[in-house]
Formats: structure tokens, C-alpha cells, sequence
């Protein structure tokens, strides 16, 4: 399981975020740039399509491949209160021939997505990872160096934790926790639900690019 | 008059009321309501009391100094802290109604600095007072021969309507700050509102990106443009190979009943290489989608090497050898396929010419392949997995070698590997899937009952489960007919009602072919010019095809029997159940050796 939470901020003030990441987070960022292949089974492996999502990580030297299932999120009346939603997740290291065998299998690639940006990971009560991409489209097939952002101006924000069944409530009040660090320049919500961006978050990234103006980071 | 002096010189100025009181022979009394809250009387005794506390405790100050001992400090701080409890009631009691003519000053600053001597002082410099004095004339120049009260009403609206037009005057610059943005003094920054404009922008490039990234909106690749580019990146280019692209991509609504152009240009070469006069090598394998299953099925094909019609003589006669030779010209059409398929096709036929022999069995066997090819790209793959799933390991990565040594075409359908570290969620949800492939909507297959949800892919119970596999489906024969069930997937491609029907004479052999070859040497037949299918479980899956005589599996199975190299084969079907039977020993693998000497 996982608790996880999205947000948005403009491009423009990535660089701000990152500084204020950089020093809440006290480790050194990880560079990012995920070949996301989502597949979604054929009718010969149930009626009810699933999907899977197979994730090359690009920025190793050697691709790495990582097969993952996004479970559907927790519902009910606890889940509600919760600000961060929480779902079940499957998550392996594959080797490079898990896409032929998906498409052995019976799976079908339903669409691809280029992730580059950047991410933390860090460990505040839990295991935190943020992460900050910007989604590219491929305009053909696999044509990763034709790859064009989808929303220039705005980049996506993602905070995710690994949680159990039995710690969830503590792992989402960590990362409602840590959100609240971040509220100068943006705003996190569960996927799906639409945040906006803050408008203050000029004034807070030029003070943030300021303040660390002679910290090369 | 000394008393209120003295009260005033213990606590500050002097009110200039009071002391104008002295001086002019008209003697002023203070208002008797004042002089009755101040409580002159008490408040001076108990000044003169705090008084003679301060000088008693400096006294005691002084006769520790002079004595050089040590000061009992708790003690001293202890009187001093109740001098200035009772320093404090005092100011506090005469606070309340000194303001109307006391001055207290605390501190000095910029505010009073100018104002302070002025208010102190007893009595204003000569300039100063006639400056007061004409101001006082000019303000009370109209109603100066007023009563008193009336002058104090006037003055009183005066005051109020200098209020009014201040308080104007502030709203009037306060809208025109917000209006111009100019807020400029701390304390009054505006909080930046967003342009509407700019906020629905904001809004949909929002709704854009998460809906593409949690969604796949706006992603998909519309079905015509879904063409494997000749150029892949470089973690693609191993993993993804000819043929695997575009027919593994879903369209839209997520069918995968759609011939896509790569494939049929696949079935194009097929039909190319059927000879003119209508002879089919092979039967082409069409698309699953297609409607027109099959070519020409009312022309039988050619009778190969074990099949069923077969003369038993076949084995002797190139029978093919002319046919060969005309499609080995075909052969040349095949080079407009696709850069993938070229690639396959070259390799077979390089592979082939190392030994000459087989040259007769190229074009049969490409053919075959392709077909194989298209079979297995059309994403109905799932025999094949199933296959693999009874293999020895889960995890294989399929090799071959052959007699020469040569590596010929590895188009090994190489599983991944599972290094299950999170968890167990998506094995067992692998293992969901062979359950609903193989046993749904037959409950009555006993073969293959996946009851043991292995949760963690770990060695030793892989080997347990497949030993535990292994051993059901030797119990039970029910297993080919689940696995053919698992072959019902694949649309047509192999009747099956035949094929049931020629194992069910079969379906009573027992195990005792458990001995033979191993499985997972399958090479699906897309090996160039391998002949050397000495695995059973190549033979389990060209003789599966060749069930139904009309495929060209079963020609190249048959074929390469005829090279001897395999002498596993025989010419009745029942013998094909060595090679399906075989597939679950795979993990019984000492037994591969015995399998040729067994067979011959």
C-alpha cells in the first residue's frame, strides 16, 4: 500500500521548490527520467481490464526496469478524512524482457509517458519520495528523443510513502505533515482532485532563490 | 500646595495646573470629583512611606559595604521587591485620573521630543506664549465673546468635522493604493489575485496533466500511427524486437481484434508463398481478427511426414523439394517486409545455409516460422507461456543450441525475471492469471489446479510448486485437455475439436513417457533453419500443431524429422503424447539425456 498525494506548481518556480526541498529533505536530489509504458490486458485475461505499468528508469547507466500495480484506493468514511489517499500497490524489479513478456501474456500498450525531472527520497517518520516531472508525450511510437512536455508551464508534484494496512493513519499523517512545509508553494491533494496553484508562490520562490542565492547546490 | 508638591516631585513634574494654582492670587482648587479619586491624604502617606523603605533598605546597603560582609542578597531583594510592589500600587492609584493633567513621561522619542519641554514646562518662553496666545485668538476669533460652553461646543464641531474630512480624505487614498497597487508601507501588501484569464488557463493545463499522467489521457497514440519506428531507443531495442510492436498495441477501445498493417503484411508474404498452382505449403495463419480464417480450406494441404494421411513412405521422398525451390524465389518478396521481419527471415536463411541439407526445408520452414511469427505477434501467446509456466523455471530464458554450435536465432521468448522484493502481490497476481486462462469456464479440469498461491517467488518454493504441479498433472490426463483449453485462446489457429479428438486416443497413455525431454527448449519455431529438434517440447509444439494436418508447423516438424536429426518422432499421433506429455516433467531434467535413446 502506499499513501500518496498530487499537486502542481508552474514551471517557473521548480527551481525554488527544489532549494526548499533540498533543505527540508537533507539529501542530495535523484535525477529522474522514467520511460512509463502502461499496459492494459487483453479480453483473454478476464473481462474486467487490468492495467499494469511497466517503468524503465532511464537516468542509470543501464536501464533498469520496475513492473507496477496500482491498486484502486481505499474508500470509506475513514478514507475520506484523510488527506492523502491511500491505495494498494505492487511494485518489482523486472528484468529488460518484461515488456515482451506482457505482450506475450496477452497485455496491450495503451499509452506511454515520458517522466523527466527530479526526485528526493528521504525518510521522515516514514520513507518519503517526492517527485518532480514534468510529463512528456511521445508524438510516435516509443520516439522517446521526440518527446514534447504535455504542459510546459506546469510540472506535477507527487508525494508518495510506502504504508501496511496496519501503520497507514501514522504514514499519512507524516506526509499530511510534511505537506504543510511545502504550502508556500503549493498545494497537495489526493489525485484527481484539482488543487490550482498558489498564488503567492512568486513572492515565496524569489525569497527561497534569495535567500540561497550563493549555494550551489 | 507643599503637600501636592511633594507628592508631585516623589513621582515627576509638577502639574502646571497645580503650581498656576500658586502663583496667581486667584487659587485654583483642583476639581473636588478629582481630588477625591486622587485620595491625596492616603496616597501621600503612603508615599512617605515608600519613601522611608527605599532610604531604611539603602541604609542597609550602605552599612553591608562599609562592613565588608557579605549581603544577605535574598534577604535585600526581597525589601526591595516590596518597595516596588508598593511604588507600583501608588502610580497605579493615581494613574487613572492624572492623565487630565500630568505628564509621565516614560520615554522620550521622536513623537514628543519637541512637545515634551513644552508640556513640562511651567511656563512657555515669552515668544511662545504670544504665539499661543494669537493662535488662541485666531481660533476663537468668532465665538470668543461666547459663554464658555458655547465656545466649547463650537470647538467640539469643529474638531468633528476636521475628523470627517480626515477620515475622507484616508478612504480616498486607501482606494486609490488598492486601485494602483501601489501598497507600499509594511503592513498593508496585497495579496497577488489571480487574472481569471490566467487562472482557467492554469485550470486546464492542471486537469490536462493529471489526467495524463494518472489517467493516460491524451496519450494515446491513435491506432494508424501505432508503427514500431526502424530506429528504437536503446532500452528498447533488445527487449523489442520484429513483429512485437504494433500488434501488441491495444487500440482505443481496447480490442485486440485489429489487423494491424505490420501483420498483414506478414500474411501478404505468407500468400506470396504459396505456390501459383495453389499449393499451399503451408496454410497461412492468419490473424486472429480475420474473418476469413483460413485460405483456401477446401484445398488439403500437402501430405507431410506424420500426419495422420501421410504415406509412411513420405519419410523418403523430398516430396517438397520442388516447391522449396520455387519459393526460395519467392523468398526474394519477402525481403520488402518489414525491417524486423527481414531481419528474422536473413537470419533464418543464414542460419539454414550452414547445413545444406536443410536447404530443402528453408522456404517450408520460414514459411512456418512466419507463421509461428505472426501467431505468436498477435499477442496469443499464451500457449506459449502456459508452456512455460510448466516449464522448469518460471524464470527462463530460452537458449538453443544446436548440434553445429551454432547459435542460431534466438528469438527466446525470455521471461523476466522476478526479483520479488516488495512483495507478493504481483505473482500471485500472475498466478490469477493462469488459473482464469486455463480452468475458467471449465471446472471439470483437474490437470492444473494452481491451489498454492505462492507469495514469494523464492526458489525453493518455485521448484515445490512446480514439483507439486508436475505431480497433479501426471495424475491426471485431464491436463491436455486444460491445456488445449489454453489453446482455445487463440482464435482459431488450431482447431481444436480435432485436436481433442485425436488425443482422446491418447488421453489413456500413461506416464510412462515422463522420462522424455524436457519442455522449456521451446523454441517457437522461430529459430532459422533449426533442425535439430531433439527437445519434445519443439516437438510437443510443432506435433500440436501438426494435429491438424494443414498446418505448416506439422510440415516443418515433419521435415526435420526427415533430416534425422530427431528421431523422436514417429508416425502415428500416439506418439505425439511423448512430446505433450513430457512438458510438466520439465523439472525432471536428468531425464532429458534418456530421451533420444528412448526414442529411437
Amino acid at each position: 500500500m502506499e499513501c500518496v498525494v498530487q499537486g502542481i506548481i508552474e514551471t517557473q518556480h521548480v527551481e525554488a521548490l527544489q532549494i526548499l526541498l533540498q533543505g527540508l529533505c537533507g539529501v542530495p536530489k535523484d535525477r529522474v527520467r522514467v520511460h512509463e509504458f502502461c499496459l492494459k490486458s487483453g479480453p483473454n485475461l478476464g473481462v474486467v481490464p487490468s492495467e499494469v505499468r511497466l517503468l524503465c528508469d532511464l537516468a542509470q547507466p543501464t536501464p533498469t526496469w520496475t513492473v507496477r500495480h496500482a491498486g484502486g484506493a481505499m474508500r470509506g468514511a475513514g478514507a475520506e478524512q484523510l488527506s492523502v489517499l491511500v491505495r494498494s500497490v505492487v511494485e518489482s524489479k523486472v528484468s529488460n524482457n518484461a515488456l515482451r513478456f506482457f505482450y506475450a501474456v496477452g497485455y496491450k500498450l495503451d499509452h506511454e509517458l515520458l517522466k523527466i525531472g527530479f526526485a528526493f527520497r528521504f525518510q521522515r517518520v516514514v520513507p518519503i519520495t517526492v517527485t518532480v516531472t514534468s510529463a512528456n508525450r511521445m508524438p510516435r511510437l516509443h520516439a522517446i528523443d521526440d518527446a514534447v512536455p504535455l504542459t510546459p508551464g506546469i510540472q506535477l508534484v507527487e508525494i508518495t510513502a510506502p504504508a501496511a494496512g496496519d501503520n497507514y493513519n501514522e504514514v499519512a499523517a507524516a506526509v499530511s505533515s510534511f505537506c504543510e512545509y511545502l504550502v508556500p508553494l503549493l498545494h497537495l491533494s489526493k489525485p484527481g482532485v484539482s488543487t490550482g496553484i498558489v498564488p503567492t508562490a512568486a513572492a515565496a520562490a524569489s525569497s527561497l532563490l534569495s535567500n540561497s542565492g550563493g549555494k550551489a547546490i | 500646595m507643599d503637600v501636592g508638591g511633594a507628592v508631585a516631585a516623589a513621582k515627576g513634574p509638577v502639574p502646571s495646573p497645580a503650581v498656576e494654582a500658586v502663583a496667581p492670587p486667584h487659587v485654583e482648587r483642583l476639581n473636588p470629583v478629582v481630588e477625591q479619586q486622587l485620595h491625596l491624604e492616603s496616597v501621600k502617606i503612603r508615599a512617605l512611606a515608600l519613601y522611608k523603605a527605599v532610604s531604611h533598605i539603602l541604609e542597609d546597603l550602605d552599612a553591608f559595604a562599609r562592613s565588608n560582609s557579605t549581603i544577605k542578597w535574598r534577604d535585600a531583594l526581597g525589601q526591595f521587591s516590596m518597595v516596588s510592589m508598593q511604588l507600583f500600587n501608588i502610580v497605579e492609584d493615581i494613574k487613572n485620573v492624572s492623565k487630565a493633567f500630568v505628564i509621565f513621561p516614560r520615554n522620550i522619542n521622536a513623537e514628543n521630543a519637541t512637545v515634551l519641554p513644552v508640556m513640562l514646562s511651567s511656563k512657555l518662553f515669552p515668544e511662545m506664549e504670544a504665539e499661543d496666545i494669537a493662535k488662541r485668538e485666531q481660533l476663537l476669533y468668532g465665538i470668543s465673546g461666547h459663554p464658555v460652553h458655547i465656545q466649547i461646543e463650537k470647538l467640539k464641531a469643529r474638531i468633528d468635522m476636521i475628523g470627517a474630512a480626515c477620515e475622507a480624505a484616508e478612504t480616498v487614498i486607501s482606494d486609490c493604493r488598492k486601485t494602483y497597487g501601489l501598497g507600499s508601507h509594511p503592513g498593508s501588501t496585497l495579496v497577488p489575485t489571480l487574472d481569471k484569464v490566467q487562472a482557467a488557463k492554469i485550470q486546464e493545463q492542471e486537469n490536462l496533466l493529471r489526467a495524463a499522467v494518472n489517467l493516460g489521457e491524451g496519450l494515446r497514440i491513435p491506432f494508424d500511427q501505432r508503427q514500431l519506428p526502424t530506429s528504437l531507443p536503446s532500452h528498447l531495442a533488445d527487449v523489442l524486437s520484429f513483429g512485437d510492436g504494433a500488434q501488441n498495441l491495444a487500440d482505443n477501445s481496447g480490442s485486440c481484434e485489429k489487423n494491424t498493417p505490420a501483420f498483414s503484411s506478414t500474411r501478404e508474404v505468407l500468400q506470396m508463398l504459396q505456390t501459383p498452382g495453389g499449393q499451399l505449403i503451408g496454410r497461412s495463419v492468419p490473424s486472429p481478427s480475420n474473418a476469413t480464417a483460413f485460405d483456401n480450406p477446401s484445398t488439403p494441404p500437402m501430405a507431410y511426414a506424420n500426419s495422420p494421411r501421410s504415406d509412411p513412405n513420405i519419410m523418403n521422398t523430398p516430396s517438397p523439394q520442388q516447391q522449396a525451390q520455387r519459393q526460395q524465389q519467392q523468398r526474394q518478396k519477402i525481403m520488402q517486409l518489414t525491417h524486423q521481419q527481414q531481419l528474422l527471415l536473413q537470419q533464418q536463411l543464414r542460419q539454414s545455409s550452414i547445413t545444406g541439407v536443410l536447404g530443402q526445408f528453408q522456404s517450408p520452414i520460414s514459411h512456418a516460422q512466419n507463421c509461428i511469427l505472426n501467431w505468436h505477434c498477435c499477442g496469443k501467446a499464451l500457449f506459449l507461456v502456459a508452456v512455460e509456466t510448466f516449464g522448469h523455471c518460471f524464470c527462463m530464458e530460452l537458449k538453443h543450441k544446436d548440434e553445429e554450435g551454432g547459435r542460431l536465432g534466438r528469438f527466446g521468448f525470455s521471461l523476466g525475471i522476478w526479483e520479488n522484493k516488495c512483495g507478493s502481490g504481483f505473482s500471485s497476481h500472475l498466478m490469477d492469471i493462469w488459473p482464469t486462462a486455463l480452468a475458467d469456464e471449465n471446472s471439470t479440469i483437474a490437470g492444473v489446479r494452481i491451489q498454492e498461491k505462492h507469495k514469494h517467488w523464492g526458489s525453493d518454493i518455485r521448484s515445490n510448486w512446480f514439483k507439486n504441479l508436475s505431480l497433479k498433472i501426471w495424475d491426471l490426463p485431464g491436463w491436455i485437455r486444460s491445456y488445449l483449453k489454453v489453446l482455445n485462446r487463440i482464435d482459431a489457429l488450431i482447431s481444436v475439436p480435432k485436436i481433442l479428438s485425436s488425443l482422446s486416443q491418447i488421453s489413456s497413455m500413461s506416464a510412462s513417457m515422463q522420462s522424455q525431454s524436457r519442455l522449456p527448449r521451446m523454441q517457437f519455431g522461430l529459430t532459422g533453419g533449426h533442425l535439430q529438434r531433439n527437445h519434445p517440447s519443439q516437438v510437443f509444439n510443432d506435433q500440436m500443431f501438426g494435429m491438424s494436418p494443414s498446418n505448416p508447423v506439422n510440415m516443418l516438424a515433419m521435415q526435420q524429422q526427415q533430416q534425422g536429426g530427431f528421431r523422436n518422432m514417429s508416425t502415428n499421433a500416439h506418439d505425439l503424447q511423448p512430446g505433450m506429455v513430457n512438458l510438466p516433467n520439465t523439472i525432471q531434467n536428468p531425464n532429458f539425456p534418456q530421451q533420444q535413446q528412448n526414442q529411437q
